[in-house]
């Protein structure tokens, strides 16, 4: 325990590029190692939506990919190469459970990035039952981590915790009185939902209007006109992109001129901006990493041009580095003993753990399994097309209290 | 506020009517339903793209070069696929047309990527306002090269001499091929004009859905429906169906839920055919006893 704190701060100060150097010149005969190990590679699995209609979330797995790349290139880990097998699941559950079972018939190490709460949660009892661990789920559905599951890590800020963080900042920071929301019908946009309730019940504020769409429909004035109409002061979205532009777009003809908090899901801008032009520009939403275009990011930048020359940089692609980087840092700690109990325990011990490409340290416990304490709130600018910081860091654990 | 969920519902149920409109084109001619339709005319809006921003060409060049390029597409899949299954039974060349479906999505992603794309507008979209009712120039646009389309796609098979080798062939095609028209040739007329209409349908669309190679499913989905309803057999029973599609998802999605417009949508059809079963404009079955 005190060994492996005394490991993560060192490589908290060399940073990662180091610390992979630093562990490839140790010897890797392994002690003692589980399926997809050898001495040479680990096997690490994924799985998303490389076609399909939100293909552009491919980019995650595409990102972890990068990552790994990367790794390799400067010696892998402990000596050994990492081997990424990425499946493309379409966003579609059926698919994910086929690729489950190959992932399983394919012996690998561990899973990072599976990515969407339906297909997840189609995907977790298949790999479940034959122990693989599943690390950095990219999904913000707080049933994946809360309450914590042994052999589940997840990443991303909870839907639950962006809701609450989101309202009450606006209500303390931009005087919010009156919401309207616009939520997915589906269990990501209900979770954002009834955190936006629940916040509105303690800081007092009335929600207006709320509309609500399905991910296949092809027109969304209607949702537009319900919330346009109220006319609230800010409109909250728990929305994927597409819808999101569009309905940003109806909204502007409409001659909205509230304020308007996304999930960090519609938050990236070389996508909003893309979509729905000046429309997205002041729109706020909750950050987890830094900008692309910060001095931190650059070494994801320059890894991604050079792998997918053909595809934008986008933080879509750079969530999925950081679950790499987070599974990798576990797998150094793990030093020869590469076995899925130590995975565990390496995966649980990483506390305020500063190596990733986040903004604020990532942490982990026996019981927690979110991953990221600390996000930022960020506002769109059409002149710069970047999303820049309006607030400090702020703590999850105690919304309240760092905003006051 | 109910002139103006009429009003959007017009407009993106115009849409619906000229893809359905498609459809209909080649079932009446062929007796094939194009599962493939909304996949060329995402095709062929994505040539607009290429155009208009990898090639900088001028916004209606660009659209002329698609309409072109949808013209030639109809035509060669007639040929290159179609008419090649002429003599197989009715259904393997149904099958044929998911297979071009697949085909034509899978290509264009390997070609443009997956990720969605903004596409421009005819006009720079300005507000035009009838009270409190609010109209942007785009749907208008959109509404009116969509009736114009119906009128020429009707006038053509009503009163030119290739619409009425169309009814002939439709109605018994031995017949037609005695009285010397030429069916391989009106078959591939028929495909390439119904391709061109999906691809204008797909290119006043693409603006709002974004442009990928998924985004004309729903829209395809809903032209269907839009057929059925109508009859699949009658060009006036698309448009309408089509329009009625459009307009019933936009009240009930403002004025009741907007979750389940589309659910609510899918069961007045099945309630029209269960009454009609033909559709509102298809035949009406008599049986003889």
């Amino acid at each position: 325990m005190r060994a492996s704190r005394f490991v993560s701060t060192a490589l908290m100060a060399v940073g990662t590029a180091s610390f992979v150097l630093s562990f490839s010149s140790a010897s890797a005969s392994a002690a003692s190692a589980s399926q997809g190990v050898t001495a040479s590679q680990i096997l690490i699995g994924t799985s998303g939506p490389l076609t399909g209609p939100i293909a552009a979330y491919g980019a995650v797995s595409e990102g972890a990919n990068a990552y790994f790349q990367y790794v390799n290139d400067h010696g892998g880990i402990n000596g050994r190469k990492i081997k990424l097998v990425m499946l493309d699941d379409q966003y579609q559950p059926d698919l994910g459970v086929a690729n489950a079972r190959k992932l399983v018939a394919d012996k690998v190490f561990a899973t990072v990035s599976l990515l969407g709460t339906s297909v997840v949660e189609a995907m977790k009892p298949i790999l479940l039952k034959a122990g693989i661990p599943m690390t950095g789920v990219a999904t913000g559905s707080s049933q994946l981590t809360f309450p914590a599951n042994p052999n589940v890590w997840g990443f991303e800020p909870s839907y639950t915790l962006e809701g609450h963080l989101l309202l009450s900042w606006a209500v303390h920071h931009r005087g919010i009185k009156t919401i309207g929301v616009l939520y997915q019908n589906d269990d990501f946009g209900r979770e954002g939902l009834a955190a936006l309730q629940q916040e509105a019940k303690t800081d007092g504020v009335r929600i207006l209007a709320t509309a609500s769409y399905n991910p296949t429909d092809t027109d969304f004035s209607t949702q537009a006109q319900t919330l346009a109409v109220a006319n609230p002061q800010a409109i909250f979205e728990f929305s994927v992109p597409e819808p999101t532009a569009q309905f940003m777009k109806d909204l502007q003809q409409l001659g909205y001129s509230g304020q308007q908090y996304v999930s960090d899901v519609s938050g990236d801008p070389v996508f909003m901006f893309a979509l729905a032009g000046a429309a997205f520009n002041n729109v706020y939403t909750d950050a987890y990493m830094p900008a692309l275009s910060a001095t931190a990011s650059q070494a994801f930048v320059s890894e991604w041009k050079q792998l997918y020359p053909n595809q934008p940089v986008s933080q879509t692609a750079e969530s999925g580095w950081v679950e790499a980087q987070i599974l990798a840092h576990a797998i150094a700690l793990c030093g020869n003993d590469l076995t899925w109990s130590n995975l565990r325990v390496q995966m649980d011990n990483i506390r305020h753990w500063r190596g990733a490409l986040t903004i604020g340290p990532v942490t982990y416990t026996k019981t927690f399994h979110a991953g990221t304490n600390e996000i930022q709130m960020v506002q769109a600018n059409a002149s710069t097309l970047t999303m820049n910081p309006v607030s400090g860091l702020l703590h999850y654990h105690e919304v309240k209290s760092s905003l006051k | 506020m109910f002139w103006q969920t009429l009003v959007d519902g017009l407009a993106v149920g115009s849409l619906y009517a000229v893809t359905a409109i498609g459809l209909v084109l080649i079932y009446k001619t062929s007796n094939v339903v194009n599962f493939a339709q909304g996949e060329m005319a995402m095709f062929s809006t994505f040539i607009a793209y290429q155009a208009f921003t990898h090639w900088a060409w001028p916004y209606w060049a660009a659209v002329l070069a698609a309409s072109a390029f949808a013209l030639v597409l109809g035509w060669a899949v007639y040929w290159l696929f179609l008419s090649r299954l002429s003599r197989a039974p009715l259904l393997s060349q149904i099958i044929a047309t998911l297979a071009l479906f697949l085909l034509f999505r899978g290509v264009a992603g390997a070609i443009w990527g997956n990720q969605p794309f903004s596409f421009p507008t005819a006009v720079q979209p300005t507000v035009v306002r009838f009270g409190p009712t609010l109209i942007l120039s785009t749907q208008i646009i959109t509404f009116a090269a969509c009736l114009l389309l119906m009128a020429l796609a009707y006038a053509l098979f009503r009163y030119t001499r290739v619409g009425l080798a169309m009814q002939a062939i439709s109605q018994n095609m031995f017949a037609a091929r005695l009285m010397g028209v030429s069916v391989g040739r009106v078959y591939g007329f028929s495909w390439a004009l119904s391709t061109l209409l999906g691809a204008v349908a797909g290119m006043l669309i693409a603006p709002t859905l974004f442009l990928s190679p998924t985004f004309m499913e729903g829209v395809a989905i809903r032209a269907f429906a839009a057929a059925v309803v109508g009859g699949f057999a009658s060009l006036p029973g698309a448009a309408v169906g089509g329009l009625l599609f459009g307009v019933l998802e936009s009240l009930f999605g403002f004025y009741i839920s907007p979750a389940f417009k589309t659910t609510f949508v899918s069961l007045v059809i099945i309630a029209v055919l269960y009454v009609r079963p033909g559709g509102l404009f298809g035949p009406r079955t008599v049986k003889k006893v």
